[in-house]
């Protein structure tokens, strides 16, 4: 993780060099934004309901962008999430496993080159890369920790109001997995050999696969 | 006693004439085109939607709801299009010419002060022969009227014809009866197209022929005669052709050392074609010859022999009827008619031979000329000699005939010898140099192509040269005679006719000089040419590299100019909503025009970029400095912009007025810019949607496409270097989004980001 970091403030700090003279927003190009990532609960419960169509699963971050181009931007997230697992599902007595992730992660952020399109405003294609910290607490009150990586693609689009304030809303694929390693994450063979923590990660793995995201955050400088 | 007087009298008149006509010699001689002066009149200074309101709250209450409709219709449009024309850089106040129009206006009204009190007379810098009236009494005069008419009296009729027009508000009325045409309104019902433009013409002759009927009658009250008004109708009639008609001399362009062959001139001009009195059915006005009938039939014969055709002054009017001409002379060079500008110089310089004003507009004119001859667009600025009729015919077709070399050496040959009388004027030096470079560098094969010697000495020298033994004239033989002769018809027939025209020129070390560096480079890059392809393709990755390391830079950090400070010149803001019949929004027009201003300036502070507004809504009445400020530069951007269209690029001409802008404002940077926010009309919604029922799954597509309105945004922003007369920076863009306050903020700051940051 370390390795990571330090890769990305390296790469923050040579594009703020060498790219220094670019526009952002009227001379802004650092931006703090909070953002929900949300998702119907449709065949799965959340953390703390049953599945239903007003019933959301949701990840919550916060992330810090740098504008290094007129049409690129590179960001680093924090996100944190939490559902449930619901293994005895139907069973009564049965109540679901507490699975928590938390993730660190870093982004580049591609504008359109549609005219208009200046970051960090307008339409962009976001991909990045993070480091999951997960945990499941069972039933039982047994807890596991256990990593995963994940991949992110996502389409989005910032408005700018009031000249300081950033609104931002599209969607975000993810593909997380636990290792380099494809059948670890496919099902076929689970890392672990207990059932909670192999089922809480094929639940992470759904869990991010598919979400819509609305931010909002503040241009700092 | 009252004859005592009559001598000193007499002696302080002519004192007075002469001094007043050798004033204005002077004046002409160096002659600067026409500015405003005083308080900036209330009419400019009052914003369109102001004026609306004023209008539309005065419409009768009386009137049908139709009729007020389109009259709200008509006060909206009109009062934003009188204001886009009071701000074009064209109309004039309290200038010369507005002042004696005004003089004439107070003698035509003399007896009616609470009328005179409404109407106000501008002057409009355009050739063409036309005045207009509006419906809130302000009256516009072209200069090409006062150009054309022949007396004071004739101007004046003319000034009573369009209050006339104002008195009986006779454009407002056309426009509600257009309306009711348009929509077939009772009379109108069911009529074909045909029978809708009768209507709408035979309307307007009616307003016509009730503003000349009317206007006489203003006029019979005033103490104008009314026997030059025949002249009226004359000058109607003949209005396309220039203010006189003169031969134009084959030898006003040569010189000893250069004469255009026969062909460059015609025998016969085309004849101006006679007087018709054939009524036209789509002109808006009854024909002249109708007009000139009913009005002569009223007057009578020798009905007014105590009145006078002049009551201001013949000095005056002649004085500002000069102008006007003198102005015409620069209309059309600014508007790229530069043969029109040729001639009216001409015509002109038949009075003041050696008056530089005029000699250099036609200097002008041929350098404009040759740019756009040598750009391949020469016929974007001729116009076809066919069309022309009178002795200005011989200037089009001069120019028809000459090929891009011989235009350019003409033009640089005419502007030599203009900068030899006028030795101090930078323009001239400016124009020369440009001329002599793409004289050489566009059309010089080598430096055979001209000739430093004169025809003759060059003949006699293949003479002697072909003569085997020097035989004294006299004493030869038949056969030597015959060899002499045919070898001085074979100089005359193969040398070009422009191969002598700088003979002098060439005796001037510094042209000499200047036409041997531009030939070196010329034959520098035809080197180039003939390179081996080692050498070609060696040359041509160097310049890739250094191109895509260009492009790396700007596509890093923009254009970079390193500019401190730009003036930017009345930023637009049109909005547009396409899926209504008025499309234009002049209300949101001018409050986001407005508002960008605002932006301009915050953005401008961000980027530490110094800039000058210099807009119609940010003038006060007594910024008349900057009106003038404001007024040239959108002419000389209207016409840089003619230009950058037909992809030529010009260099300054008003090198003396760009000098004191620039020193004034403190830059050479001028920046033309603005948005357009247009909402598309979505088509085919319905069919849409109904076709999204077959596949469930693009309903909300659908709905999206069929909800959701749909914008864009057009950016355009030139930046222009005064000085040279050309775009330093050009950002035109197509945004595909809504024009909403961040886009144009992030639009704006980028621009300026890019003119003030550094490489």
């Amino acid at each position: 993780m370390r390795k990571e970091l330090y890769s990305f403030i390296g790469l923050l700090t040579l594009f703020t060099s060498v790219c220094a003279a670019q526009p952002g927003y009227q001379g802004k190009k650092l931006s703090i934004q909070g953002s929900m990532y949300f998702m119907p609960a449709l065949v799965n419960a959340n953390y703390s309901k049953k599945s239903g169509l007003l019933t959301f699963n949701t990840a919550s971050e916060a992330s810090l962008d740098y504008v290094v181009g007129k049409r690129n931007s590179l960001g680093m997230s924090y996100r944190h999430a939490r559902t449930s697992n619901l293994l005895g599902e139907g069973k009564e007595g049965v109540s679901p496993d507490k699975v928590f992730t938390n993730s660190v992660g870093i982004y580049y952020r591609l504008y359109r080159r549609d005219f208009g399109n200046i970051a960090p405003l307008g339409r962009y294609l976001q991909m990045g890369a993070g480091m999951m910290f997960n945990k499941v607490i069972e039933e039982s009150g047994t807890t596991t920790s256990f990593n995963m990586y994940s991949i992110r693609v996502g389409l989005g689009k910032n408005r700018v109001l009031f000249d300081r304030l950033l609104v931002s809303y599209g969607w975000e694929f993810a593909y997380s997995f636990t290792g380099f390693n494809a059948e670890g994450v496919l099902g076929a063979t689970y890392y672990y050999k207990d059932e909670a923590p192999s089922m809480a990660q094929y639940r992470l793995l759904r869990h991010s696969m598919l979400n819509l995201k609305v931010g909002i955050g503040f241009l700092a400088k | 006693m009252r004859y005592q007087y009559k001598p000193a009298l007499g002696s302080f008149i002519l004192f007075y004439l002469l001094s007043f006509s050798s004033f204005a010699q002077d004046t002409f001689n160096n002659y600067k085109p026409l500015q405003s002066s005083g308080q900036i009149p209330v009419d400019f200074l009052q914003l369109s939607s102001e004026k609306y309101t004023q209008e539309k709250n005065a419409i009768s209450k009386s009137d049908k709801a139709f009729d007020k409709r389109a009259k709200k219709d008509f006060f909206l449009e009109s009062s934003f299009l009188i204001r886009d024309l009071l701000y074009s850089g064209r109309v004039l106040f309290n200038d010369p010419v507005s002042v004696y129009i005004n003089q004439v206006a107070d003698q035509l009204l003399a007896g009616n002060p609470a009328l005179r009190g409404k109407i106000r007379f501008y002057v409009v810098k355009s050739p063409s022969v036309n005045a207009f009236a509006t419906n809130s009494g302000m009256i516009f005069i072209n200069l090409g009227l006062i150009s054309q008419t022949e007396t004071e009296s004739q101007l004046a009729f003319i000034l009573s014809h369009e209050i006339t027009h104002y008195l009986k508000k006779h454009v407002v009325s056309q426009y509600v009866e257009d309306k009711k045409i348009e929509k077939g309104k009772k009379l109108y019902r069911s009529l074909s197209s045909e029978d809708k433009l009768l209507s709408r013409t035979n309307y307007s002759k009616e307003l016509e022929t009730e503003a000349d009927l009317e206007g006489l009658s203003i006029f019979l009250q005033s103490n104008y005669s009314t026997r030059q008004l025949n002249g009226v109708f004359d000058m109607l009639q003949y209005a396309y052709l220039p203010f006189d008609d003169i031969p134009f001399k084959k030898s006003f362009f040569e010189s000893e050392h250069l004469q255009f062959p026969a062909t460059c001139f015609l025998d016969k001009v085309k004849a101006i074609a006679p007087p018709t009195d054939k009524d036209e059915t789509e002109s808006t006005h009854p024909s002249v010859e109708k007009r000139r009938a009913y009005i002569l039939s009223k007057i009578g014969k020798g009905a007014d022999t105590i009145k006078s055709d002049y009551l201001v002054s013949k000095a005056a009017f002649l004085q500002a009827r000069k102008i006007a001409r003198f102005e015409l002379s620069h209309l059309y060079l600014t508007s790229l008619r530069y043969e029109k500008a040729i001639y009216n110089s001409y015509l002109l310089l038949q009075e003041d031979p050696n008056n530089l004003y005029l000699q250099k507009n036609i200097a002008k004119a041929l350098y404009g000329l040759t740019k756009y001859a040598n750009e391949e667009a020469f016929n974007s600025v001729h116009e076809d000699e066919e069309r022309i009729e009178g002795h200005s015919q011989q200037v089009y077709h001069l120019f028809e005939r000459l090929k891009g070399k011989e235009l350019n050496a003409l033009a640089l040959k005419y502007s030599l010898d203009l900068k030899r009388k006028f030795p101090t004027d930078v323009a001239l030096a400016q124009l020369s140099d440009d001329l002599l470079k793409a004289l050489v560098v566009k059309h010089c094969k080598s430096e055979d192509d001209f000739s430093a010697k004169p025809l003759s000495e060059v003949r006699q020298g293949l003479i002697e040269a072909s003569l085997v033994d020097t035989t004294e004239a006299a004493q030869r033989n038949k056969y030597q005679k015959i060899a002499i002769d045919q070898l001085k018809t074979q100089t005359e027939e193969t040398e070009y006719f422009i191969k002598y025209a700088f003979v002098e020129d060439f005796k001037d070390e510094a042209f000499a000089k200047n036409f041997d560096k531009y030939l070196q480079e010329k034959q520098l890059s035809t080197q180039e040419r003939n390179e081996t392809k080692k050498q070609k393709r060696s040359r041509l990755r160097a310049e890739n590299k250094q191109k895509a390391r260009q492009e790396r830079i700007i596509s890093k950090k923009g254009a970079a100019l390193g500019i401190d400070k730009v003036v930017m010149i009345n930023p637009a803001y049109s909005k547009i909503d396409q899926r209504k019949a008025k499309s234009i929004r002049y209300l949101d027009s001018e409050s986001a025009e407005l508002k960008l201003n605002e932006q301009i300036q915050k953005n401008a502070q961000l980027a530490k970029l110094k800039v000058d507004i210099i807009s119609d809504n940010t003038l006060q009445s007594s910024d008349v400095n900057k009106f003038n400020d404001y007024a040239f530069l959108r002419t000389w951007i209207r016409e840089h912009i003619n230009h950058l269209d037909a992809s030529v690029t010009m260099g300054n001409l008003d090198v003396t007025s760009v000098q004191e802008l620039v020193a004034k404002y403190g830059t050479k940077y001028y920046c033309w810019t603005g948005f357009a926010s247009v909402r598309e009309k979505k088509r085919m919604k319905a069919a849409v949607f109904f076709g999204s029922l077959v596949f469930a799954p693009t309903i909300p597509y659908a709905l999206y496409y069929v909800t959701m309105p749909e914008y864009d945004t057009y950016y355009y922003s030139i930046v222009f270097d005064l000085t040279t007369g050309k775009p330093v920076f050009q950002d035109i863009q197509f945004i595909d989004k809504r024009n909403s306050r961040d886009v144009i903020n992030s639009t704006v700051y980028n621009t300026f980001y890019q003119l003030k940051n550094k490489r």
